[in-house]
């Protein structure tokens, strides 16, 4: 070996090291850490103010710009299943004020088996905030501090600081803020109800414009509440006239705990263009548990309950006059007219069936042409209250004596043993029917809360039951000749109860007058009060002569001008309720005010009551608005809302409906938020019959 | 007659038999959707820690068991390993019998993936006292749990029965100095069954980076 040698040799002795070492150095960069293509930051965000020359106490709208590398993302309000949301800090001047952020409509973005919600590319959130009225004058600086995630598939949180100026030189760009806030959902207001079954988160949304639509299965579901659904799956969506019902694998958290929640549904519209929409809701559970269908009441139970109430509705002062009468005409019967008696008891059933099956029938198809109906639904009509209040009115004269028209409702003697005192019967039930419709019993409520939920068929079937429940004891004693026997003997008291029972017609025909005075203004109430005038006079011409054509005559006018109540009545405007004074510890029912109060942590109390709702009135004297309870709910912060039924409200009718309920009341408790959890615990419906210590028992149980 | 009665006696005896084992297959949904529910049994797993060795999760049985989700990539673990939290907490519950298994879930290839020996290296440097590090390569585990983010933790309690899942603390920040500052669900959820009393909060939104699964 020549001098190269060793040079070779110590390059040979140093190369191998060298390579190792290179080769080492190489290895440990690129496990060390996943090496970028470019270094951060990852998303540039920028503040674009709606406006600039800003008062002091002025709010205006700020487009908080994100705009992120290729293939990164950042998340929404509900990131999904990774992720984190945004936070935004205001500063620069003392006392800024801001809303909550405003997000536009996210998207799905899978992450192998795992899927979170939120932008690519780029995104504006929007954010109102309020200047105080310490602004100070001159050029002000308003600073955003802004934390957010911007991920890939690997996350970087990134703060930013981002500014602009207000009452200075820069320009505003109202047209993007514009643009902007045609990306966000768009608060519907539909009636929304959660629920779950076999494993599936069901929405069902009652939509105006099912046009919109029509495409379903482009509609994506995401909750604004985590663990609702599971992410990774689709959604399944289908349209049912105009509700929009959609179903989602349900995720691992209870609906329990959410019991309002809001939730983006995006589609794509006709023009293959994305749009959303956003619904807020009520979780379908009730105290009595998660049930799966919140209408829990099974047919059965509807018809045992409606068959109950029917019974108790003979019990009403409204129908309790008729059945009196009528049961007690059968004690003349001879054993020898048993079968008299069962025609009559059946005839009498059959009239009040019809009657029955005829008002299912109009409930039904109202509903079916989308009007929001209830049980009650008739006293929300003024005209069928004057139409009533006639009725009881004539019926209480009758009775009374004034006239002798028959009715069929005091048969003595031989009127039971002739051809026509089958029709009589027949038209007394349809009497008795009609009698009935302004009372409402207890277990009817719950029975035509589920009966007008259902389809025509099983509708029907529970007023049925209803029907048979008010021709009960009439029935039996027909066909129970033990029962006839122990009514009392026909005599001369007879004539004095008769007389006596008058005057219960009467009480119901001052109620419902009454009920009328909320629905039409004072000159309708008088117009009404002269109508029942010009009955009795009328009946009175008819009685003393009827031959006469003057009489005759005048007592067309007076019936015609009866007639014409009904339409004279009806232009009157409703009472304006604001100009009430309003003493008490409750505010009027909107559902925005439920939402909001629900969205904060004091606990809520919701009644939904009626003027014509005696149930209601009786309820809300002994148990809500003695001082007792008012101290409860004052000590509780217990936030009261209540909802007057008594004219035609769809919020109300529809919050009804999310308890399963088609009639007043509804009392609902909505618990404190729970400091710990953040979740607020089931809300608790309380029975239709309250007393003080169901209230107490409700409140005290969950608030702590 | 009898021979038709005793076909049909037969043929019903094997629909009975055979309609569990159909039943079955049609009940078994597919992995990724049935997760641990709170106050049922925890799923056994079988998994290989940093040094090679199998580990079981019925070996700890009559343990409290707390398993841990990590990548030491993601910033929302080194907030808590950075700030020493992590660290604090796994000491504290080791010291009382309480078994911890760190799991990482991450692929080859993805981040936050390591061999056992950068694994144990690791351990050392951040101080951890886990029982043992499990490396979930393959997902089995992370998928068999549901573990959607880094950190998601899940307690079991000593009847083998899951009492806590979701995230670490209730601030999903990824600043360190928040982590000293936060509610500890871990540790509260520890204290509860330690105690005999109820967890208060057996479930909350877990928080981190998504754990990443092979693709």
């Amino acid at each position: 070996m020549k001098t190269g040698a060793p040079l070779t040799r110590s390059l040979k002795l140093l190369s191998f090291p060298t390579i190792i070492l290179s080769f080492l150095l190489i290895i440990s960069n690129t496990s060390q850490a996943f090496p970028f293509e470019d270094k951060g930051p990852f998303v540039a965000i920028r503040l674009l103010p709606s406006k600039t020359d800003v008062k002091p106490g002025e709010t205006i709208t700020i487009g908080i710009e994100q705009k992120m590398k290729p293939e990164w993302h950042t998340y929404w309000l509900n990131p999904g299943d990774s992720g984190s949301v945004a936070r935004v800090e205001w500063s620069g001047v003392d006392a800024i004020q801001s809303s909550p952020l405003q997000w536009p409509i996210p998207h799905r973005l899978s992450m192998g088996p795992l899927t979170n919600f939120g932008y690519e590319n780029e995104t504006i959130l929007l954010q109102d905030i309020t200047l105080p009225q310490s602004l100070p004058e001159g050029p002000q600086t308003i600073k955003a501090k802004v934390d957010i995630l911007v991920c890939k598939d690997i996350c970087i949180p990134e703060t930013h600081e981002a500014s602009f100026t207000i009452n200075g030189d820069e320009e505003p760009v109202p047209a993007v803020i514009d643009m902007a806030r045609t990306k966000l959902p768009l608060d519907m207001g539909w009636a929304t109800n959660l629920s779950e079954k076999d494993g599936d988160l069901i929405l069902k949304i009652e939509t105006d414009t099912p046009n919109a639509f029509v495409k379903p299965e482009t509609i994506e579901l995401y909750p604004e509440e985590w663990g609702l659904i599971l992410n990774p799956e689709a959604t399944r969506a289908e349209k049912d006239g105009n509700t929009l019902i959609l179903h989602h694998k349900r995720g691992d958290r209870a609906l329990s705990e959410v019991p309002v929640s809001k939730l983006v549904v995006t589609y794509e519209d006709a023009n293959g263009e994305r749009k959303g929409i956003r619904v807020s809701t009520l979780s379908g559970t009730t105290a009595n548990g998660p049930s799966e269908e919140k209408n829990e009441v099974g047919i059965w139970k509807a018809i045992i309950f409606a068959l109950i109430g029917g019974f108790i509705l003979n019990l009403m002062p409204c129908v309790f006059p008729i059945l009196s009468m009528k049961a007690l005409s059968l004690a003349q019967l001879s054993d020898k007219d048993e079968g008299k008696a069962r025609l009559h008891g059946m005839a009498y059933t059959l009239g009040i069936l019809v009657c029955f099956v005829a008002i299912a029938g109009i409930l039904i198809s109202l509903k079916a042409a989308g009007t929001q109906v209830g049980w009650g639904f008739q006293l929300q009509h003024p005209t069928i209250i004057l139409f009533l209040s006639y009725l009881f009115f004539t019926l209480g004269l009758n009775l009374a004596g004034y006239f002798e028209i028959n009715f069929g409702l005091s048969d003595v003697g031989q009127s039971l043993t002739q051809r026509g005192g089958a029709m009589g019967s027949f038209f007394t039930g349809v009497l008795a029917t009609l009698v009935a419709t302004p009372c409402t019993a207890p277990f009817m409520g719950t029975a035509m809360g589920y009966a007008l939920t259902q389809n025509a068929l099983l509708s029907l079937t529970v007023f049925v039951a209803l029907g048979l429940g008010l021709a009960l004891p009439y029935l039996a004693m027909c066909f129970i000749p033990s029962l006839r026997h122990a009514l009392p003997k026909p005599g001369a008291w007879m004539e004095t109860l008769r007389q006596f029972l008058a005057f219960p017609m009467f009480a119901s025909a001052c109620w419902l007058l009454w009920v009328l005075s909320m629905q039409v203004s004072e000159m309708g109430q008088f117009i009404a009060l002269l109508g029942l005038l010009s009955i009795a006079f009328a009946i009175w011409l008819l009685k003393h002569h009827p031959r006469r054509i003057t009489t005759t005559l005048l007592a067309i006018a007076a019936l015609v001008f009866t007639i014409s109540t009904f339409i004279t009545i009806k232009p009157a405007a409703p009472i304006e309720k604001a100009a009430e004074a309003k003493e008490g510890n409750w505010e009027d029912f909107t559902r925005a005010k439920l939402e909001s109060y629900l969205e904060g942590k004091d606990p809520v109390f919701v009644n939904m009551t009626a003027a014509w709702c005696i149930t209601c009135k009786v309820n809300e004297k002994i148990a809500l608005a003695t001082p007792s309870t008012e101290k409860l709910f004052a000590d509780n912060g217990v936030k009261y809302l209540k909802g007057d039924w008594t004219n035609q409200n769809p919020e109300i009718t529809a919050f009804l409906e999310e308890y399963g309920r088609s009639g007043v009341p509804i009392y609902v408790y909505y618990a404190p938020r729970d400091e710990k959890t953040g979740t607020r615990p089931q809300a608790i419906v309380l029975p239709q019959i309250l007393t003080p210590t169901i209230v107490e028992n409700a409140i005290k149980q969950t608030g702590d | 007659m009898l021979k038709s009665l005793a076909l049909t006696a037969l043929s019903f005896f094997v629909l009975a038999t055979l309609s569990p084992v159909m039943a079955e297959d049609a009940a078994t949904p597919p992995a990724a959707t049935v997760k641990p529910e709170i106050g049922k049994p925890a799923p056994e797993f079988t998994g290989t820690d940093t040094d090679g060795n199998e580990i079981k999760l019925s070996s700890y049985k009559d343990k409290i068991v707390v398993l841990e989700w990590t990548n030491p990539e993601c910033p929302f673990v080194k907030k808590h390993y950075d700030s020493g939290n992590m660290q604090k907490l796994q000491k504290e519950l080791t010291a009382t019998d309480v078994v911890w298994l760190s799991i990482n879930s991450s692929a080859e290839g993805k981040q936050g993936y390591q061999t056992g020996e950068e694994a144990n290296k690791y351990m050392q440097e951040k101080d951890s006292s886990a029982t043992a590090r499990i490396l979930d390569t393959t997902g089995a585990i992370g998928n068999l749990y549901g573990a959607k983010t880094t950190p998601h933790m899940f307690v079991i309690d000593a009847t083998g029965k899951l009492a806590y899942e979701g995230a670490i603390d209730d601030n999903d920040s990824t600043n360190p100095a928040d982590a000293e500052k936060a509610k500890n669900y871990v540790r509260e959820a520890v204290k509860s069954l330690v105690l005999g009393s109820v967890v208060e909060t057996p479930q909350t939104k877990p928080y981190g980076c998504a754990v990443k699964y092979a693709d």
